[in-house]
């Protein structure tokens, strides 16, 4: 089985590292008790997954596992901190790089293959949305 | 593949069963991604009630209103024969291929060459569902992406032999 919380980590790593946030205090992840309450900015993680195909060769892989980023402003605050912090990180990778565009997580070939940004606006909170989707071979099967 | 002789009469012939075959294709294409946004909006629907701790936000609502059509664009909304809080979601399920491959199934085999086919759901809060966000215009509170729309086009691409090759048997 794929251990796709372990390529999120991988990621997340990369993605911390570019934004320049601190993951204990502007993370949130699927699991963490973090509360954006009073917070002018702040990052959310997803994990979307993708369609898992099983090879000939016993591999395993998706071709577009994608992990989504929201960089949220809070109503009425400045979205500088925000739009700075995800052009950092569309900054970080770059699926025409081969340097930029593969993640190194021990056992899979994770190599992006596209990223995609939109906006999003309700009366609390602004965000900029990043998608990633990338390639995921697992080497294990 | 037959033999067609080089005259007018014979290369009208093959080009008519190309048409014919991209037509297949295009359909089959249109129904397998159809279907698996059907699919999974059923997977994604949990037996839960207002208050109670939805899935990723899916309802029978939304997943009513999957539609293909030929040369425009379906902006109508249907609302479902059966609220999701009386039935368990496979009972659902049942009802809704029925009831949605009798209209649009019956629609996409008058396809002509040329045509458009588009699947669609105009159901207002597609795109939240989709793209995920802090928005409360329903009851559900959780706020995951679904990305439906990029893994249904991953899952069509990643198989787009198998569509091809299926529209070819179907027109011999």
């Amino acid at each position: 089985m794929m251990d796709e919380w372990a390529i999120v980590r991988g990621i997340r790593k990369r993605v911390v590292a570019a934004a320049e946030i601190d993951p204990e205090t502007r993370l949130k992840v699927l699991g963490s008790s973090f509360d954006p309450k009073n917070l002018s900015f702040w990052v959310e993680e997803h994990l979307v997954g993708g369609n898992l195909t099983r090879f000939s060769n016993h591999r395993s892989g998706c071709s577009a596992f994608m992990v989504q980023y929201y960089f949220y402003t809070a109503a009425g605050k400045s979205q500088r901190e925000a739009e700075l912090a995800a052009g950092k990180v569309t900054a970080e990778f770059d699926p025409a790089d081969p340097e930029k565009s593969s993640v190194s997580v021990a056992g899979y070939e994770v190599e992006l293959k596209k990223i995609s940004v939109s906006r999003d606006q309700n009366s609390r909170n602004s965000a900029v949305i990043v998608l990633f989707s990338f390639e995921v071979v697992d080497h294990a099967g | 593949m037959a033999n067609y002789p080089l005259t007018k009469t014979g290369l009208s012939k093959l080009r008519s069963k190309l048409e014919h075959r991209v037509t297949a294709a295009q359909r089959e294409a249109a129904i397998r991604v159809n279907l698996y946004l059907l699919n999974f909006g059923y997977h994604a629907v949990l037996p839960s009630g207002p208050g109670g701790k939805n899935g990723n936000g899916w309802s029978c609502y939304y997943a009513a209103n999957w539609n293909c059509t030929v040369n425009g664009i379906d902006r109508s909304v249907l609302a479902p024969a059966r609220s999701i809080f009386d039935a368990g979601k496979d009972e659902y399920a049942g009802d809704l291929y029925e009831k949605q491959s009798g209209g649009w199934v019956r629609n996409l085999n008058r396809v002509k060459p040329g045509d458009v086919i588009t699947v669609t759901n105009s159901v207002y809060y597609g795109r939240w569902l989709n793209d995920g966000g802090l928005e409360f215009l329903t009851f559900n509170t959780e706020a995951s992406p679904n990305r439906f729309l990029e893994l249904a086009e991953d899952d069509l691409r990643s198989n787009v032999a198998q569509v091809v090759s299926s529209a070819v048997m179907e027109v011999k």
